[in-house]
């Protein structure tokens, strides 16, 4: 009798773990979506309103993949980041004009209603170069966003803007050229929210919306597009940023780029590591100043162009630690480039710090004795190894990845920072030889 | 040898494989509500082994472990998304790192806890049983140790009482003179625990333990009720490492938490969890009951 009962209730548990076990299947399959992380843009282009819809239930990450007359592009859609499932012609037709400009036309008729990651896969080498993505109205052409290089040879242009109609153009341009006329605007410019000349005041504190739709020198007038919402406190000002970069009509490119008082460059003497394992610094380029030599002046305030980007994690995103993917910001910045006031004295590191805090981004470093300076472990929740055994934190000045620590670099007057993040060793972000061979 | 629960009379592969089962997915689950559940069943086992005295290990290890470890991993750990405050280093300090470390010091606690029961129940005849053929210098050593800790301390009372009436370290002397009879007594201890590791090895080889063709006596039947446990055993843990497996039973921590109730079969799980857990405890109040009962 009580053997009966038992085999019964073993009976019944069996049939349970079985009939369970076929359900379980389903619900996983309802889970994850049935998608694969890559696919095709169909022949018409055309993706249906279907497809948006599941990726928006399961908040899957998608890339897809078209090519225009050899130019391989792909478009990264965050299923989160989808509002109102619609049909959409994602196909792209890219043109390249010449060595430095790219026309795209988009085959959509509207927009999508969200703002995907365009990658477009130009195969030319940019290495040391900025772009910027340019409408044309008319007889000018109107700067909209910064354009992120990343790729072994910064091959990869990266758009994120967030209309998907009409013609745009993306311009590529010389980074040092562009940075030492930025420079050497803002040097002129002590304080840095004073605009210096007519030129700038376009792109000044005054409204996004009237840069948008105005454009007041003949030629090219550069004005900042910026999506985010960010508010600026007392300390931070947002104002002029990295647009002056696409002036190409101020004639001060010759200007003064003299040494900021204090800065010591490095003249190549140097053939040995220092004590704290630091390759000879290339001439021309600032030496370290150690952490505890460097004196903060409160009473002097200066500015730089800041920006925080992961945007290589959108090429790469099939190698993100998946339980990362709520941290990755659909259009791959995570701090957009505006200037950010500083004390005198202050090294990358404290200003990064400090805007990580003001604008509540989450972050994590650790001193590092060894090198003197302290290391970032990550930025709003992307760690080092996140994407791959080669992927962390770099950042560069002026078009230069230091080969030392962020608590090492002084910033001065005007610099433009840039923290990127890498997943193979600097080599995807243009500073591969800031690691080393 | 006392029993101290009627489960501790089954027999020892039984034992033995119900607590590898448990402490295992006690190890392996991050699973909030699997770890409430080994957490409290943990407790209610112990506290049946051992009665009035386990509320005296909980307060005395548990509740540290416990305290320390919750303590100890949100300044160490600095993922999240919810940033509560910032620690003097400039490391922030996330709810979602509190939240682990409230799930690592159960997860931690629940080990502990099993473990003792683990200790309590596969005591080292019923070890050397099961492992003396298959591993015999092994498990003799393992049987050794673990009695290790016991056996000396029992053995230091023993040498205390004795130095007691020598009258050394008596109640009224100065500390100085406590401390250094303290020391004499612990060094008495230490040589007799190395003579005596000796001589069990010595003995042991003196009765041929571990030679080919050497029968040892043991009063272990594997019964019909040991065939039963054992199978729901194995079902109910099949349940559970099938919706491990399919992916049911995943909690996310980092970056921000997040989990998902995947409907009536993760219920089961739990369930199924919760009996399996609850084995040994049912096992014992129904014999009580039955005892009772028949009296």
């Amino acid at each position: 009798m009580k053997r009966k009962l038992l085999l019964f209730f073993l009976c019944i548990l069996l049939a349970f773990s079985f009939t369970g076990c076929k359900d379980f299947e389903v619900g996983v399959s309802e889970q994850t979506a049935s998608y694969s992380d890559r696919m095709a843009i169909p022949e018409d282009g055309i993706v249906s309103a279907d497809v948006f819809k599941d990726l928006k239930e399961t908040k899957q990450v998608v890339t897809f993949e078209g090519e225009s007359k050899g130019i391989k592009y792909e478009w990264t859609v965050f299923g989160s980041e989808i509002t109102e499932p619609k049909d959409c012609n994602l196909l792209v037709t890219i043109v390249k004009t010449s060595d430095s400009t790219y026309i795209f036309n988009y085959a959509s008729k509207e927009d999508f209603g969200f703002t995907p990651l365009l990658s477009i896969y130009s195969g030319d080498n940019n290495e040391g170069k900025v772009a910027s993505l340019v409408e044309v109205r008319g007889n000018e052409s109107v700067y909209l966003s910064d354009v992120y290089l990343t790729g072994t040879n910064s091959e990869i242009l990266n758009v994120s803007f967030d209309s998907q109609v009409g013609t745009y153009i993306i311009e590529i341009s010389d980074e040092e050229e562009a940075l030492k006329m930025a420079s050497a605007d803002s040097n002129e410019n002590e304080p840095a929210n004073e605009p210096a000349n007519e030129q700038k005041a376009s792109s000044n504190s005054e409204s996004k919306a009237e840069s948008k739709t105005e454009s007041k020198t003949e030629s090219k007038t550069e004005s900042k597009a910026d999506s985010e919402a960010y508010e600026p406190d007392e300390y931070l000002s947002k104002s002029t940023s990295a647009t002056s970069k696409v002036n190409t009509g101020g004639g001060n490119s010759g200007g003064a780029s003299d040494t900021p008082a204090g800065r010591v460059l490095s003249d190549g003497s140097r053939t040995e590591k220092d004590q704290y394992l630091t390759d000879p610094v290339p001439i021309g380029k600032p030496q370290p100043v150690e952490p505890e030599n460097q004196v903060v002046n409160k009473g002097k305030t200066l500015s730089c162009t800041f920006s925080i980007d992961c945007t290589t994690i959108l090429n790469n995103i099939e190698n993100l630690n998946p339980d990362k993917m709520d941290a990755v910001p659909a259009n791959g910045i995570i701090f957009p480039s505006q200037t950010v006031t500083f004390y005198e004295g202050e090294s990358v590191f404290d200003v990064l710090s400090r805007i990580c805090r003001e604008n509540n981004i989450h972050i994590e470093y650790e001193w590092t004795a060894m090198y003197n300076s302290t290391y970032i472990q990550g930025i709003h929740n992307l760690y080092e190894f996140d994407c791959g055994s080669g992927s962390g934190w770099m950042y560069k000045v002026d078009g230069w990845y230091p080969n030392y620590g962020c608590s090492r670099y002084v910033l001065t007057n005007g610099e433009t920072v840039e923290w990127r993040y890498t997943c193979d060793l600097g080599a995807d972000i243009g500073g591969a030889y800031a690691v080393g061979e | 040898m006392k029993q101290t629960d009627e489960f501790s009379g089954f027999h020892p592969i039984v034992n033995f494989i119900y607590f590898a089962l448990i402490i295992g997915f006690s190890m392996v689950f991050m699973h909030p509500v699997m770890l409430f559940i080994s957490f409290v069943t943990g407790i209610t086992y112990h506290s049946v082994l051992k009665g009035k005295k386990s509320l005296l290990f909980f307060m005395k290890f548990c509740l540290p472990l416990f305290l320390l470890t919750m303590i100890i991993n949100p300044a160490f750990n600095h993922q999240g998304t919810i940033i509560l405050l910032y620690f003097p280093n400039g490391n922030p300090l996330t709810f979602e790192s509190m939240i682990y470390g409230l799930a690592a010091a159960t997860m931690l606690t629940a080990v502990l806890l099993w473990f003792a029961c683990f200790t309590e129940v596969m005591s080292s005849d019923k070890f050397i049983y099961l492992f003396g053929k298959i591993i015999p210098v092994m498990s003799l050593v393992l049987s050794m140790t673990l009695r290790f800790i016991p056996l000396f301390k029992k053995k230091i009372d023993e040498i205390n009482d004795a130095q007691k009436s020598l009258k050394k370290g008596a109640v009224n002397e100065s500390l100085f003179s406590k401390l250094k009879n303290a020391i004499s007594v612990f060094s008495i201890g230490v040589s007799w625990a190395l003579e005596h590791s000796i001589d069990v090895s010595d003995s042991m080889k003196a009765r041929g333990y571990g030679l080919k063709g050497r029968t040892a006596f043991s009063i272990y039947e594997f019964k019909r009720r040991d065939r039963d446990a054992l199978a729901i055993m194995f079902l109910l843990g099949l349940l559970v490492i099938a919706n491990a497996v399919l992916g049911n039973l995943k909690w996310r921590y980092f970056p921000s938490i997040r989990g998902k109730y995947m409907g009536i079969y993760q219920t089961l799980t739990y369930l199924a969890y919760f009996v399996l857990c609850l084995i040994p405890t049912i096992i014992d109040k129904a014999e009580e009951h039955r005892w009772k009962s028949l009296r």
